[in-house]
């Protein structure tokens, strides 16, 4: 993580714990970062404008009411925040489609950010991708589309997900490895097992 | 050569939905609203004894002189090893002839910024080294040191250094090294349990306070309070630096 990175995750750490003591302008602050982060997550996973309104208010809201319980030891801010976007997006996917149980919850959640629009496009390779991506499991699933479609990074979807940061990175790994080997991708490429981020 | 998996990845996946800003400056008032008496049903909940609530903000950053903590710690109940970590110091040398180009209120006013630390110190030296050649002649060299001490969370020096380098051009001919203030102490149990009130407490509150919240952590580990005796002396020395020692003494 660059510096830049470091003492942004530092200052907004700092700024919700002077917005849990009520500090207005801390949290003014802390809500215009953290807003476009939850808007993107809700909005990429549900299509009702209505709907995505009302989830990323019921964010905010509760990040309010929980804002104390932030621990800036245990992760960062925008991880803790899109937890609790995420944890809306699943109670409103139940209710959506009749309770089911958390397992279905989540199976519905892993494929929800990806785009219909591109499975109708005449592209083979991305057909074939997105064909082999659905063949792995909903938590690995889920893991591709925090990291490519929201853009989070290894330690926060390590969080999102309440995994350890070793297995998100060795699972990413694994499955870009398999990937890679399945789509033909050439030797050289596919010699390059790791994965940075 | 680098695959385009990741970047076909990218694209399976949907672009945020547009209104984002729209929303963002509708519900801006209402949280804010909610956040005074939120925060105040909280503090009634905790009480008005709340640990940090009534704690003094530290100036952000001081001119003065301190080269270095020094930590001992006495007899205790076990001994144990344990690191303690009291800040880092920032060392900076530079050309005494181009100091004139170095504005240290501002290096100190970019970390204060930049790291929002606990504590922020500056010592300015003037260094003059004589230099003997091999044909006997003396040469003098005139360096100025810039000595920072910083105190806070998730401080990483080296990021530090290289974001000084960055903002401060004129750093780029300067010799800047990381002089950490901390290591191993052999020391004990409470020794262990009491390094943690070194870096802020007692330039909090002082002395005696650090002495009696150190005491009451002891017993709260399970320490009997009419056995257990806390002394913590804090002292400049004649040549600038600071001495805390902590001793603390238990039966069991």
């Amino acid at each position: 993580m660059s510096l830049r990175e470091t003492l942004s995750a530092a200052r907004l750490s700092r700024q919700a714990q002077r917005a849990a003591r009520g500090d207005r302008e801390a949290f003014r602050q802390l809500y215009r970062v953290l807003h476009p982060v939850v808007w993107g997550y809700v909005s990429r996973r549900i299509t009702a404008q209505a709907d995505v309104e009302d989830l990323v208010s019921r964010t905010f809201t509760r990040v309010v009411e929980h804002l104390p319980r932030f621990d800036p030891q245990r992760g960062n801010i925008r991880a803790w925040t899109t937890s609790i976007a995420r944890n809306a997006v699943i109670d409103h996917l139940r209710a959506q489609r009749g309770r089911g149980g958390e397992a279905e919850a989540l199976e519905w959640l892993a494929d929800a950010a990806l785009d219909p629009a591109r499975a109708l496009e005449a592209d083979e390779r991305n057909a074939e991708l997105r064909a082999l991506l659905s063949g792995y499991p909903p938590l690995v699933r889920e893991m591709f589309s925090l990291r490519f479609g929201d853009g989070l990074r290894v330690r926060e979807i390590a969080e999102i997900l309440e995994m350890s940061e070793a297995a998100v990175k060795q699972r990413f790994a694994r499955t870009l490895r398999e990937l890679r080997g399945k789509l033909g991708v050439d030797a050289e490429t596919k010699g390059a097992a790791g994965y940075a981020i | 050569m680098r695959s385009d998996l990741e970047p076909r990845l990218r694209g399976l996946y949907r672009e945020p939905l547009a209104g984002q800003q729209a929303h963002l400056a509708a519900g801006e008032d209402e949280l804010l609203a909610a956040l005074a008496p939120a925060a105040r049903e909280r503090a009634a909940a905790a009480g008005s004894g709340g640990r940090g609530s009534g704690w003094p903000r530290l100036p952000r950053f001081a001119l003065g002189a301190l080269l270095g903590v020094a930590v001992a710690v006495g007899a205790c109940v076990m001994p144990v090893e344990y690191p303690v970590s009291l800040g880092h110091g920032l060392e900076i040398t530079i050309a005494a002839d181009r100091f004139d180009q170095l504005d240290p209120e501002a290096i100190a006013a970019h970390l204060s910024e930049s790291l929002d630390p606990e504590r922020l110190e500056i010592r300015v030296e003037r260094v003059r080294r004589e230099l003997a050649a091999e044909d006997g002649t003396v040469r003098t060299s005139d360096d100025v040191r810039l000595e920072l001490f910083v105190l806070g969370e998730d401080i990483d020096p080296a990021l530090v250094l290289d974001d000084l380098r960055r903002e401060f051009p004129l750093l780029a001919e300067a010799e800047l090294a990381d002089v950490p203030l901390s290591g191993t102490v052999h020391g004990t149990f409470g020794g262990a349990l009491s390094h943690r009130f070194l870096d802020l407490t007692i330039d909090r509150h002082g002395v005696e306070e650090a002495e009696r919240r150190l005491l009451d952590e002891l017993v709260a580990q399970g320490l009997p309070r009419e056995h257990t005796k806390v002394d913590i002396t804090d002292e400049q020395g004649p040549d600038g630096r600071r001495r805390v020692e902590v001793r603390v003494e238990a039966e069991q």
